[in-house]
């Protein structure tokens, strides 16, 4: 399962800019700053949208359609189709 | 009886472009519309060209057999330089070895190939092709181009949204900087992100 990554992922220390802020957003928000997050940051325009997208999606709350078991089962079944070990 | 079950009120309209379905989930469609605007569209920071950007689209939408996203993407290929032939090869297995796309252009087809797919994860030949050609930055914003038009149809073919006429959101008709700009700039300090902090707490 652990096989090298395509690119390196963005440290803390060269995270400048936008994607400080990108990080800064993402510990507020998810609580860490994830591999992915870490990765999609070479392109901020893109991830500074994409990092609240799949928080709204995959989190609860009194505004969410679905509730916490449902969106998680429909998660894990998605992430085991797609054999994203992530 | 009849009357007593509500026959004669008049059908629930339902929700049937992409727009109105995404309004049904405002939390998330906040989100996602720009999401999608920067991916396909590009901003004026972008790295990938337009034209790059639509034959991933359209290799993925083709992949995806989304007729929605072909159609919204197809409307702004000619813009594009994306002639008719391009538009049908792209769509075909003949791109590969068609002279009118450029080494770029295939090593780019390629890797939206695999990543509709799913095959970019273990396809080493494909991403040493893709790496002759792209930098590190390029990869990510192909890769997430292409993921998101994945996800895009995904949305549209399980919820059968009918292809319609363009939304802007395709590479070649969008307006990133006048779409992006009616969207909150600063992405974590709005009541939605204080809703999901307070809900998750």
């Amino acid at each position: 399962m652990n096989v090298p990554p395509r690119v390196p992922i963005v440290q803390d220390d060269s995270a400048t800019g936008e994607v400080d802020s990108i990080f800064r957003g993402a510990e507020d928000l998810l609580a860490f700053v994830s591999n992915f997050a870490r990765t999609a940051a070479y392109v901020p325009s893109v991830t500074r949208w994409l990092i609240p997208m799949i928080a709204s999606i995959q989190r609860g709350g009194s505004d969410a359609a679905l509730d916490l078991r449902i969106k998680e089962l429909v998660i894990l079944r998605t992430s085991t189709r797609n054999r994203c070990f992530f | 009886m009849t009357a007593a079950l509500g026959a004669d009120e008049p059908a629930a309209t339902q929700p049937t472009g992409l727009l109105e379905v995404l309004a049904e989930v405002p939390r998330s469609a906040r989100w996602i519309l720009p999401a999608l605007t920067a991916a396909f569209c590009g901003t004026d920071v972008s790295t990938l060209r337009l034209r790059t950007r639509s034959l991933v689209l359209l290799r993925v939408a083709a992949i995806d057999r989304a007729p929605y996203w072909r159609l919204q993407l197809e409307a702004g290929a000619a813009k594009l330089g994306i002639t008719e032939e391009e538009l049908l090869l792209v769509g075909s297995d003949e791109w590969e070895t068609s002279p009118g796309f450029s080494e770029l252009e295939r090593a780019a087809i390629l890797w939206a190939d695999r990543v509709a797919r799913r095959l970019a994860r273990r396809d080493k030949r494909a991403f040493e092709t893709v790496q002759k050609h792209f930098s590190d930055e390029e990869l990510v914003e192909l890769t997430l181009v292409a993921s998101l038009g994945a996800m895009a149809d995904r949305l549209t073919n399980a919820l059968r949204i009918a292809p319609e006429p363009p939304i802007g959101l395709s590479p070649g008709l969008g307006r990133p900087d006048e779409s992006l700009g009616a969207w909150p700039s600063r992405m974590f300090e709005t009541e939605v992100a204080a809703s999901w902090r307070a809900n998750s707490q």
